[in-house]
């Protein structure tokens, strides 16, 4: 903490309630423009639900209505046959009618409030026309998948505006734990309604939605500081979570509390404010998997082509922090653990069930579950989750480190003392060796000799390279012991392997054309092979070759990628040419192919022979 | 005063690798080639002594020997261009390689289409030989030293259509 601006150098006495180390540290979370769903309140939540039951047979009952669920009901033990799944349902099915209403109350509602969400250059503008591509089919894909529908998330915002007009809190649940020198305070955060693909072009729509910041303290002669902040993202993992309290680069503190941006709609959480590329792969069969593999590897090994993946379709996660903010002040807090009966007993889900094989649609299950009820790995080991269950706090980091310095130490200078010690042995044994020489009646003697003469050879050479590997990790231990020792905390980013950083503006040449391009151009496309089978049914392979080719280089001269694109296309061409020609010269091709082996080896040859 | 171009820092020309003297020597093969077509056909119709053959249409169309002379003019133009193409190659400019990728490009998917939709019997040798010539010119061309000495590829390159 020593090297941390004055300004961040926050501390709490170690006696300090955990109420009151929540409060003291609990986030300001900054929210997008546009966004519709705030933290709130459980229990009205569930007092809005009803409680279901999907069987394994495809059946969906009842087992709670709404207006008589609570959570004292929810928590209530309800045996099951396996593979059935429990989930709430926040907005009940709607007719056409009461979805249309809810389409213009959302109208209203985002007029009322002037709650716009402009996107600006959009995610299909950024991605190209192949991950284009790929995006339709996953759109399409929603057709043969259980979604959320649009209707569905309107009535949502409808209803949880309601709600706020009723009671305007803002809540996290929060716990406390102690683990490996660490104190953990995690805040949970529950949303009534993921709205990132209905309302911001994202991934995925589901109800409910829980997400989590972590702040993890240590305690150091009686006071308490903060050395970690971490919060759940997509596409990252373990130690990418986290960021140290003095890197004033990634992570904003106000007043000794930390700053999360929340992306639009999708909630995840980011630590600097912008427009984030999230990626989702398209989920391939295995052999079309490998296939690719095998493709890619061609492509940039033996081509020495960029490496693509149009199987890979960018999605934006939108968090810009640009609109509402909450922190200390507005948050009503609420403490949980696992002794809390909802939090522990209900293992279903917190909304629809929207039998999405690919799990994105469905709702989540609590803040202590994954969705298919095991325990989730940011409750029972939070440590483990942001990757700091390797870490020592910074109270234990220096006599952690002078242990292991005094170990190696020593463990050196015996090394100093065996090595010379076994060498003279292995000497000794040597000239024994050579005086079996040449002594047919030695014979046997010789080969035991020989053998413990290699045995003792490897010994003796393995501990030399101890020795070596030993020396340079005390010289690291040395050396970081110095560092810690004059209170230099070191790189606070050297744990990162993945870094989210927010996406830079697209340069794109024609900025507005290339939006209106990526908005029509697979319709025209689609058009044109409409086109082209009425009028010219003959020439469909080519024709398609054609009209494919054109669009890629037109969208290209709009993304100013026209030279890489056209060298692209130029490659794939080639190896279809290449492929035409052996198919016809094959013999050849082969043919040539030896002789100029031939021709290669005869030359090695005889250079060799000539010296 | 004009920047040197493709310099290194010791102010040394940057060496030309094997694959551009192998993509040049194919332009000049098609340079001699345009220019043996083009002189044959002046030499064929005392050009310079008949002029532009008349008339040009008959019929709502071209007539033939109209035809061939708009193919010798075309022959012409793109003697010209790969003539230009082959100064901005020894002088290792970068819009000389766009343009021969361009062109290499252009005449790949012709040759595949008329591979394709002609019968095999009137693709002749001669176009394999284009095909076959036009291949190696991509794979040199793409090859990342050659890319990288005439500006193409800079190692933060991804973005594609």
């Amino acid at each position: 903490m020593s090297d941390a601006p004055p300004e961040r150098q926050v501390s709490m006495p170690a006696t300090a309630s955990d109420e009151e180390l929540l409060r003291r540290f609990e986030p300001i979370l900054c929210f997008t423009r546009g966004e519709q769903f705030f933290p709130m309140d459980v229990d009205t939540y569930v007092r809005e639900c009803s409680l279901w039951e999907h069987t394994l047979d495809g059946e969906e009952r009842v087992l709670v209505p709404q207006g008589e669920l609570d959570l004292e009901e929810l928590a209530r033990p309800r045996p099951a046959p396996f593979r059935t799944v429990h989930y709430l349902r926040f907005i009940e099915t709607l007719s056409l009618t009461e979805a249309a209403q809810a389409f213009a109350g959302q109208v209203a509602l985002r007029h009322r409030l002037q709650n716009y969400f402009h996107s600006g250059l959009g995610r299909l503008a950024r991605g190209g026309f192949l991950p284009r591509l790929a995006d339709a089919i996953f759109s399409l894909s929603f057709l043969l998948r259980g979604e959320v529908s649009a209707a569905t998330a309107a009535a949502a915002e409808l209803a949880y505006h309601r709600i706020l007009d009723d009671d305007k809190r803002y809540v996290y649940y929060a716990r406390v734990i102690r683990q490996n020198g660490w104190i953990i305070l995690q805040y949970w955060f529950f949303y009534c309604h993921n709205s990132w693909r209905s309302s911001f072009h994202g991934v995925n729509d589901h109800e409910s939605d829980w997400e989590n910041v972590s702040v993890c303290l240590y305690e150091k002669n009686g006071q308490l500081y903060p050395e970690w902040v971490a919060c759940a993202s997509h596409d990252f993992k373990g130690d990418d979570l986290r960021r140290r309290w003095d890197d004033t680069e990634e992570l904003q503190v106000a007043d000794g509390h930390p700053v999360i941006n929340i992306g639009a709609g999708s909630h995840a959480a980011y630590f600097r404010s912008g427009e984030y590329q999230a990626e989702v792969n398209i989920p391939l069969p295995d052999w079309l998997s490998g296939v690719v593999r095998v493709w890619n590897r061609f492509w940039t090994e033996t081509l020495g082509q960029p490496a693509t993946n149009p199987f890979r379709i960018p999605f934006v996660d939108y968090a810009r922090g640009d609109g509402p903010r909450i922190g200390p002040g507005d948050w009503s807090p609420e403490f949980i653990s696992e002794s809390t009966p909802w939090v522990s007993q209900y293992r279903g889900l917190w909304g629809l069930y929207a039998r999405d094989p690919v799990s994105g649609e469905n709702a989540p299950a609590g803040p202590m579950y994954n969705r298919d009820g095991s325990p989730r790995g940011a409750w029972y080991d939070p440590l483990s989750f942001i990757g700091l269950d390797k870490v020592p706090s910074p109270a234990l980091a220096l006599e952690l480190l002078e242990s292991e310095c005094t170990e190696a130490t020593t463990r050196q200078d015996e090394l100093e003392r065996i090595i010379p010690e076994k060498n003279s042995k292995l000497q000794a044994l040597g000239i024994k060796l050579q005086g079996m020489e040449d002594q047919p009646h030695l014979a046997k003697q010789h080969a035991a000799l020989e053998k413990e003469i290699t045995a003792l050879s490897a010994e003796v050479k393995g501990l030399r390279r101890e020795r070596s590997e030993n020396s340079a990790l005390l010289q690291g231990l040395a050396y970081r012991l110095g560092q810690l020792r004059a209170g230099r905390t070191g790189d606070p980013r050297a744990h990162i392997r993945h870094l989210a950083k927010p996406v830079q503006t697209i340069e794109a040449r024609f900025a507005n054309a290339a939006e209106t391009w990526a908005a029509i151009s697979l319709s025209l496309m689609l058009f044109a092979i409409a086109g082209l089978i009425f009028f010219a049914p003959n020439y469909l392979w080519a024709g398609l070759a054609v009209i494919f080719i054109l669009f890629l280089v037109l969208e290209s001269i709009l993304r100013g990628a026209f030279v890489s694109t056209v060298a692209r296309i130029t490659v794939v061409l080639a190896i279809l040419a290449a492929s035409i020609l052996f198919f016809h010269f094959w013999k050849y091709v082969i043919l040539g192919v030896l002789v100029a082996t031939g021709i290669y080896l005869l030359y090695e040859r005889l250079r060799e022979l000539t010296g | 005063m004009a920047k040197p171009k493709n310099k290194t820092r010791k102010g040394h020309r940057e060496k030309r690798p094997i694959a551009v003297t192998i993509i040049v020597l194919l332009v000049i093969g098609e340079i001699l080639l345009r220019l043996y077509w083009v002189t044959q056909y002046a030499l064929e119709t005392k050009l310079w002594l008949n002029g532009i053959p008349w008339p040009l249409w008959e019929a709502g169309w071209l007539t033939d020997a109209a035809m061939e002379f708009a193919t010798a003019a075309f022959r012409l133009f793109w003697l010209l261009v790969a003539i230009a193409v082959l100064i901005g190659l020894l002088r290792m400019r970068r819009w000389s390689w766009v343009a021969l990728v361009v062109w290499v490009g252009i005449s790949l998917s012709v040759g595949i289409l008329h591979y394709f939709y002609r019968s095999i019997s009137e693709f002749t040798q001669s176009d394999y030989a284009v095909m076959a010539a036009d291949m190696v010119m991509v794979f040199a061309l793409n090859q990342l030293e050659v890319q990288r000495i005439f500006g193409v590829r800079r190692e933060d390159v991804g973005r594609s259509a």
